[in-house]
């Protein structure tokens, strides 16, 4: 039976969790923009640029997955700055949907009483892998 | 490094994401206690259990994986703080889910932005899937093997 007090009760529970989310969630983008202003971000990426020619990419997607990172809006702005070709578009959205936001989303995820760090950790993985495959399987450059 | 610029950048990006969250979360969970209320909960968590037994998981982390899958990894989280109350899960289930969810999340709306910039769609989709799927069943499998070793797990 709903009630006046259902509402109510799934209300306060609501902002209950959206203020401890809060807490975690501007932390988290505080830092990613820390990354990005220091010039930290781009150092990383010149780091990671190798890497991307497993997956088939050019040496600047590594910003992409970087400013992923940060929000994903970001990296899809970055990725409108670069060029690619069609299955190159796949591979990066592929790897960046997999493999994003890591930081803020690892934070919920810990508040609801999973590992972070694993989680973190195989998305990488797993971002990686299939991102090879899809390099290796797919036709065309 | 231009400190202004970050401070004012981390409160646009908090401001809009809260927001987001904040306008989706409080109708999901009223929703959600509507459904407790009604007595659906249960029903659909009886008849999730077909499908999530095969990752472990109980009848009623199927909602959550369902927001989430759809949605996004936060907004499924809000979801499974609530379904917490109603189903106790252990490490290893709660683990089991944010794996696949975190693989595979948002499908409706990524894949509609990534489409636009270019990608392909179904590809985009069908690996992440498979990604999620594969991954979560070997965590899965570890977990398994350590639990008959007997041993204190490492990763809860």
């Amino acid at each position: 039976m709903v009630t006046k007090q259902t509402i109510v009760r799934g209300g306060n529970k609501a902002v209950k969790i959206v203020v401890s989310l809060l807490k975690f969630i501007i932390p988290s983008i505080f830092i990613m923009k820390v990354l990005e202003h220091s010039g930290l971000l781009y150092k990383i990426a010149d780091f990671f640029a190798p890497v991307m020619a497993f997956l088939g990419l050019p040496g600047e997607s590594a910003l992409v997955f970087l400013f992923g990172q940060v929000t994903i809006c970001s990296g899809i702005a970055t990725m409108a700055v670069l060029d690619f070709t069609a299955k190159q578009a796949t591979i990066m959205s592929t790897v960046l949907c997999i493999f994003h936001v890591v930081m803020l989303e690892g934070a919920v995820i810990a508040k609801s009483g999973a590992n972070a760090l694993l989680n973190a950790a195989v998305r990488f993985i797993a971002a990686l892998f299939t991102g090879l495959v899809l390099n290796l399987i797919l036709p065309g450059v | 490094m231009d400190w202004s610029k970050v401070l004012m950048e981390t409160f646009s990006s908090s401001y809009s994401i809260i927001l987001k969250i904040t306008l989706i979360v409080v109708p999901l969970l009223i929703l959600i206690e509507c459904l407790k209320d009604i007595g659906w909960l249960e029903k659909i968590a009886s008849h999730s259990q077909g499908v999530t037994r095969f990752f472990g998981l109980p009848g009623e982390s199927a909602i959550g994986l369902i927001v989430g899958f759809f949605t996004g990894i936060v907004f499924g989280s809000g979801v499974i703080m609530q379904i917490q109350e109603e189903a106790k899960m252990t490490k290893t289930q709660i683990n089991t889910l944010f794996l696949f969810i975190g693989i595979c999340h948002g499908v409706i709306e990524e894949t509609v932005v990534f489409t636009s910039m270019g990608a392909n769609g179904l590809i985009l989709f069908t690996s992440r899937f498979t990604a999620a799927l594969i991954f979560t069943f070997l965590y899965i499998w570890v977990q398994k093997i350590r639990g008959s070793k007997g041993s204190a797990p490492l990763l809860p």
